[in-house]
């Protein structure tokens, strides 16, 4: 995120609109850097295996994995974003709907991206593949998200709602199709 | 020939038409291609195996 | 009803059954794809409102019609798979994608070449516009995940599962030009209460969807046939 500003090489401040493409493209390539350990080494070293055949509720690994993955790589953006938004454009008017949309998008990345790791896993090259098959899907997220960071009057958001109607309808959804593939791929 | 040229610049937007014929008809012609020589190579593959035999 | 298809699962008997087919899908597409061009190019009437540039709409919307059922028919038989798991219902699906996204190619570059006259612009970020975007870069997804696994089981249940969660787009590239405000017009043959457009424009887009149509089904009946050939050709070369 910092490799921004110096790669546009002046020191000016940025512009608010290509601070917040910055940032959200940021946010997007953390994401899907981490997305390939997702499950690559539980199931290199035959853990996931294990956990099956013990009969451990894949939910619950399923979930413990989302959450990982969102600690790592989705709170330490939301945390620092403000500040980099501040430090990119000197401005702050915009940083609370910076914060949700960040705060309601990082974690459907992370959903959406569960199932796509799952997928890729019996595939012999994998890290520019995955990146290449899970870029449409995040399109209409970035592009809502970015939608909701630009509105300045914070009336009324739409974009905020339906993000929050993908997310609460994804925390249910996508770790049950992730728990679905992981079986089929195990067998 | 006149009466012809004035029917293929319909108003000012042949252009714009024979463009985008234009570039359906190269892309349809090109997968007929693609599909073809996809077929002909394994069916090719497939008389070598045989002949070997 | 189903124990009856069951014979025709088997790729051999499949290909016997469809060999005839093919054969009529092409002669009939040649004939009714040229039959649509000479009606819509010479003697369909210009619209009143955009006058001649409304004859792409007989290329731009027959391919995105076939690009928006080659991907329901994907959809459907992926699901099929996972629930009966024939192998010849993935086999199917696998080769649609590759056929499908030079028609969804066709239907953005004709669509921009439409814009520039009427709207002034070639591409706007509009709601249809960029999920029709999407939808192409699905089925990039779809060649590439098919790629990647060549010859592996797990590949045919990810192409599966990644068809399936792809196809949340369709019903938003439908219903797009309902929800959002955009540029690009409503559905005017599709809806509600009959189609809205002449019948002079109707039936030369109805013979040119219908020749496209003839025309994919040959193109996906001779990919599978070349898959099942190449299937043939290395389990032979593997016996040795």
């Amino acid at each position: 995120m910092i490799i921004f500003p110096l790669a546009f090489g002046n020191n000016q401040y940025l512009e608010l609109n290509v601070s917040i493409s910055a940032i959200w493209i940021s946010t997007l390539f953390a994401n899907l850097i981490a997305l390939d350990h997702m499950y690559k080494e539980d199931y290199d070293d035959g853990t996931l295996l294990y956990y099956i055949v013990n009969r451990v509720p894949l939910v619950t690994i399923v979930y413990a994995k989302c959450l990982s993955h969102w600690l790592f790589s989705g709170l330490p953006i939301i945390l620092i974003a403000p500040l980099c938004s501040y430090i990119f454009s000197g401005y702050n008017e915009n940083n609370l709907n910076l914060f949700i949309s960040l705060t309601l998008a990082t974690p459907i990345f992370t959903l959406i991206g569960s199932p796509i790791a799952a997928l890729m896993l019996g595939s012999s090259s994998r890290g520019a593949a995955l990146t290449f098959i899970t870029l449409p899907f995040y399109l209409p997220i970035i592009i809502f998200g970015v939608m909701g960071t630009n509105i300045n009057n914070s009336n009324i958001n739409a974009e905020f709602y339906l993000l929050l109607a993908i997310l609460s309808i994804g925390i249910i959804f996508f770790p049950m199709i992730t728990v679905k593939i992981l079986k089929g791929m195990i067998n | 020939m006149d009466k012809f040229l004035i029917a293929l610049e319909m108003k000012g937007h042949g252009f714009f038409i024979w463009s985008a014929y234009g570039v359906w008809f190269v892309l349809i012609i090109l997968l007929i291609i693609k599909v073809f020589l996809r077929k002909r190579e394994i069916e090719r593959k497939l008389e070598h195996l045989n002949k070997e035999k | 009803m189903l124990k009856k298809l069951h014979k025709y699962a088997n790729p051999n008997k499949f290909i016997l059954v469809v060999m005839p087919i093919k054969n009529i899908c092409i002669y009939a597409a040649v004939f009714l794809i040229a039959l649509g061009l000479v009606l819509g190019l010479f003697f369909s009437p210009p619209d009143y409102q955009q006058g001649e540039t409304v004859r792409i709409m007989y290329i731009h919307v027959s391919s995105a019609w076939m690009s928006l059922f080659a991907y329901v028919l994907i959809f459907f038989l992926s699901v099929s798979y996972l629930i009966w798991k024939f192998p010849l219902f993935v086999l199917i699906a696998k080769e649609i994608p590759f056929v499908a996204i030079i028609f969804t190619l066709i239907t953005l570059i004709t669509g921009s070449l439409w814009g520039k006259p009427t709207w002034g612009t070639y591409w706007v970020w509009d709601a249809r516009l960029t999920s029709f975007l999407i939808l192409l870069f699905i089925y990039l997804g779809l060649i590439f995940i098919d790629k990647t696994f060549k010859y592996n089981a797990n590949g045919d249940l990810s192409f599966s599962y990644l068809s399936i969660v792809g196809a949340i787009n369709i019903p938003i590239i439908k219903f797009s030009v309902d929800w959002w405000n955009t540029l690009h017009q409503p559905a005017s043959v599709i809806r509600a209460g009959g189609p809205s457009i002449s019948v002079e424009m109707l039936i030369p887009l109805m013979i040119m969807s219908f020749g496209i149509f003839l025309l994919f089904i040959y193109l996906v009946l001779t990919n599978i046939q070349s898959a099942i050939d190449e299937r043939k050709f290395l389990f032979l070369s593997s016996k040795d």
